[in-house]
């Protein structure tokens, strides 16, 4: 009854296509698309452009912003590939992964894994004087006195902050930061930490 | 396990894929693979670009997906582009839990925890918002289902009940294919192939941008499948063809409002057999379909807040098939409307109301008629859910129910009460209690078909279904658990464990013999009316499991073990329907492999074994399948597809319900890609 009409119709299709191409620009640009940790990892980066350490957390000048990654890593090599040669405060990165909490010293961004929370509390003790910004995955991390919760919603990053956290650890956060950001505060089981 | 026909080379075969993967597994360790090149741009992204990023990645998904109080599977597009699988039904292949099993060149039978059939009838199919179940049967057309495999984001796969969110007649499972947002795929794309049963495939598509918060696509593809073989080898008649066209555009005009309008035009024939012991005397034994139809969807949500957001969807969908046997036009209109907003600091409510009217005028042919023959129906629901945040990212309770009325079985209350306990990250331990119903279908209300006929010298037989305007709809109680964990980040795993039971489940009851006057021989008909007469438990496990062995190498794997015990009622005259006990397998097993080698090739494999279905004596069988992907250039895919590698031919489902099944044979394809 319709005979041979799909070949037509896909010849007639085919050619606006053709015709469209030729009239369209080439401009292809395609949008960037991320995985969860490149796009955690470029968070990692910009944070540091919003934080404000304190003079004496950095040894000399040219002392790089140390960031820390707890226990099992979950960038693989994404960290290392979205910061590259990439500075801030005209310091660069040196990253370093560890699984003992009293490693967490030196650094001057942490990030724990969600799937290392159980063990936030070893961690906080060790760094409870310093001047490290955490940064972990769930909203539980930052009311348990984690600073920055990189915290997936629908199909995007979401950033909460807890300010109580912040002054303790006598970081500032820019406002510029603030102000992209959800507050929490810290729950009362974390404050007894 | 029965490995028919097993020849050596399919076994070389398969000794040379194990021993290569191994050898490429040890030697990619310190292998770089090229990144994309645009990863390292991502750090130039301001703050409030990033918090805009869609995050594509399949972890993501899969871990609302690992949070979520339901058995759900994702096939990403990486899943779907690398299991080589040329369109929807077969891809569903390699979800664990789902039982498709290929009828012939264009049909299948696809359900999920048993009941599987041509016209299975418990399985609701989501094309981008779109119900595809149709109203005619309550079963898929898998035949007029096919997008650009290309521009699918992901298909979500529920397996157990959904209906207290998507309606009646998602009883056993929800499939959503979704597409990719307009933006998303950009450019050109040309994509043509052909092989051994996939004689030949092309389709092209374009994405454009008409300014920042407008971006389209435009794309037309046409395939052409050859006829499969009957148990001796024989061409069955079962060829497939289809030219589908289609749009998208995503309109974002403003950070609260988002706008998506899509549609797509199809035509392409089937041929059909009936197989012989159904063929009557004024039944053509072998006759085409002529498939047309095309549909229209908008959709329109707004954000009043982060924590409010409103959606109202709108399709019509016009579907036609003619044949010389039969016709049918249906013509469906949905708008629905949903509205989900967090209510204080602990729910997350979400309510709706839909309306579907749908039209059909369906042609008798020889061997069935409707009263009426043309009808108009409406479906009106409700539904509302809350999220209960019990313990904060610990403990959620969500309670929900729909709220339905249909013309047939009237209004149909549909709940589910789920909770989620998710005692560390990435562990957690679900549990669901759900009602749903099936409700009576057109056929099943209006219609009266001669299903056998047999010739005698003194007096003909004839076997008829009889329509029942007092049926019921099928209703299901469905207990569920579940746990989902990754122990690592490199491992995931997923049980699921389901008891249904299920009541006033379909029967064919014979009422009285009548003879039909006036004709010699005379004929005696014996009726068979649809009725509830049966009711059944179906109880199972499902396993799967994620390992990615290296940063070049992913691993699935998935064990699914179903049980169905089916009753009749005492006073059932019923003699078959019990044995659709036999139509589903009870074990199935699949193992598949992702990995990725020197000079950007891709190397896949994939294993499926399938347990025999008792009644229609279709013996247990191992697929293998394989692919392997090139990508020269940037801009280039070419890949090689094999299936079946195991034997010449086998068949994967028997001759039940007036269709011919065939024997699925070993094929090969070859397909390029371009893009730019």
């Amino acid at each position: 009854m319709k005979g041979r009409k799909p070949m037509e119709t896909v010849w007639s299709v085919f050619y606006c296509v053709c015709l469209f191409f030729s009239c369209a620009t080439t401009q292809g640009a395609e949008r960037i698309s991320a995985t969860e940790y490149q796009a955690k990892a470029a968070f990692l980066y910009q944070l540091a452009k919003f934080v404000e350490w304190p003079v004496a957390t950095f040894l000399d000048a040219d002392s790089p912003i140390t960031i820390g990654i707890f226990g099992t890593d979950p960038f693989g090599s994404d960290l290392e590939t979205v910061i590259g040669e990439r500075t801030a405060k005209r310091r660069r990165f040196r990253i370093k992964r560890f699984s003992e909490p009293r490693e967490a010293k030196g650094c001057q961004i942490l990030f724990i894994p969600a799937g290392e929370e159980r063990r936030w509390n070893e961690v906080l003790q060790e760094i409870a004087a310093l001047s490290v910004l955490t940064v972990g995955e769930t909203s539980r991390f930052v009311s348990a006195g984690g600073i920055i919760g990189l915290i997936p919603a629908k199909n995007r990053l979401s950033i909460t902050v807890n300010l109580q956290s912040a002054e303790r650890a006598h970081l500032i956060l820019s406002s510029q930061l603030l102000g992209v950001s959800k507050v929490r505060e810290t729950r009362q089981a974390g404050e007894k930490n | 396990m029965a490995i028919r026909n097993s020849p050596p080379a399919g076994i070389t075969f398969l000794l040379i894929l194990i021993s290569l993967q191994f050898h490429t597994a040890s030697s990619q360790a310190d292998d770089l693979v090229p990144r994309q090149p645009e990863t390292s741009r991502l750090a130039d992204l301001s703050l409030s670009d990033l918090l805009q990023l869609t995050i594509t990645s399949v972890s993501k998904k899969e871990e609302n997906a690992s949070e979520a109080p339901a058995s759900v599977y994702v096939l990403t597009q990486e899943d779907i582009h690398r299991g080589g699988l040329l369109s929807v039904p077969e891809a569903l292949r390699m979800v664990p839990g789902m039982d498709v099993a290929r009828i012939n060149a264009n049909q299948w039978a696809i359900s999920a925890r048993g009941f599987n059939s041509r016209y299975a009838n418990k399985l609701l199919v989501l094309m981008d918002g779109r119900s595809v179940y149709t109203p005619l049967f309550g079963g898929v057309r898998w035949d007029i289902q096919d997008p650009l495999l290309e521009d699918l984001d992901r298909i979500e796969i529920i397996r157990g009940p959904g209906a207290t969110l998507w309606g009646a007649d998602a009883v056993n499972g929800v499939i959503n294919i979704i597409s990719k947002n307009a933006s998303d795929t950009q450019g050109a794309l040309i994509s043509g192939g052909g092989g051994s049963e996939d004689r030949g495939f092309g389709a092209v598509r374009y994405g454009g941008k008409i300014n920042d918060q407008t971006y389209y696509r435009v794309y037309g593809k046409y395939f052409d499948t050859d006829d499969t073989v009957d148990a001796a080898g024989q061409d069955s008649y079962d060829a497939w063809n289809l030219f589908r066209t289609g749009f998208r555009l995503d309109w974002k005009p403003s950070s609260e409002n988002s706008v998506t309008l899509l549609g797509d035009y199809y035509s392409g024939t089937t041929h059909e057999s009936t197989p012989t012991n159904f063929v009557a005397l004024s039944m053509l034994p072998f006759f085409q379909n002529d498939l047309t139809g095309g549909n229209i969807l908008g959709r329109w949500k707004h954000s009043f807040s982060d924590a409010s957001e409103l959606t109202y969807q709108m399709y019509y969908d016009h579907a036609e098939r003619r044949s010389s046997a039969f016709s049918e036009t249906i013509d469906t209109f949905d708008i629905d409307a949903h509205h989900q907003f967090e209510l204080g600091e602990r729910n997350e409510v979400t309510w709706g109301l839909g309306y579907r009217l749908i039209h059909d005028d369906l042609m008798a042919g020889s061997f069935s008629t409707y009263d009426p023959d043309s009808a108009d129906r409406t479906v009106f629901s409700a539904f509302a859910q809350d999220e209960i945040s019990i313990v904060p990212d610990r403990l959620r309770l969500s309670l929900g129910s729909k709220f339905e009325h249909n013309q047939y079985s009237g209004l149909e209350i549909q709940p589910a009460a789920r909770i989620a306990f998710t005692p560390r990250p990435k562990h957690t331990f679900w549990s669901a209690i759900s009602r749903a119903v099936r409700t009576p279908s057109r056929f099943e209300n209006d219609a009266r078909q001669t299903i056998l006929f047999f010739p005698g010298a003194d007096v003909s037989t004839r076997l008829d279904l009889v329509y029942n305007r007092e049926l019921r709809p099928e209703e299901l109680l469905a207990y569920e658990v579940g746990y989902r964990v990754m122990p690592r980040p490199d491992v995931s795993l997923d049980l699921a464990l389901f008891y249904n039971v299920y009541n006033n489940l379909g029967t064919f009851e014979p009422l009285p013999a009548s003879s039909l006057s006036g004709s010699r021989p005379p004929v005696l008909i014996i009726p068979l009316q649809f009725d509830n007469g049966m009711n059944g438990e179906t109880f199972g496990a499902e396993v799967s499991a994620k390992w990615q062995i290296t940063d070049h190498w992913r691993t699935s794997a998935g064990y699914t073990w179903l049980k169905m015990q089916l009753h009749l009622d005492p006073s059932s005259l019923d003699t078959t329907s019990e044995l659709a006990e036999g139509d589903s397998p009870q074990h199935q097993f699949q193992v598949r492999s992702l990995l990725d080698l020197p000079w950007n090739l891709q190397f896949d494999t994939a294993v499926y074994y399938v347990d025999r279905l008792a009644r229609q004596g279709v013996a247990g069988y191992t697929r293998l399948d394989a692919r392997v992907g090139w990508r020269p250039v940037k801009n280039l895919d070419v890949s090689v597809g094999m299936q079946n590698l195991l034997d010449d031919r086998h068949s994967e489902f028997g001759q039940l319900q007036g269709v011919a099944s065939t024997e699925i044979q070993r094929s090969f394809y070859g397909k390029v890609t371009w893009r730019y």
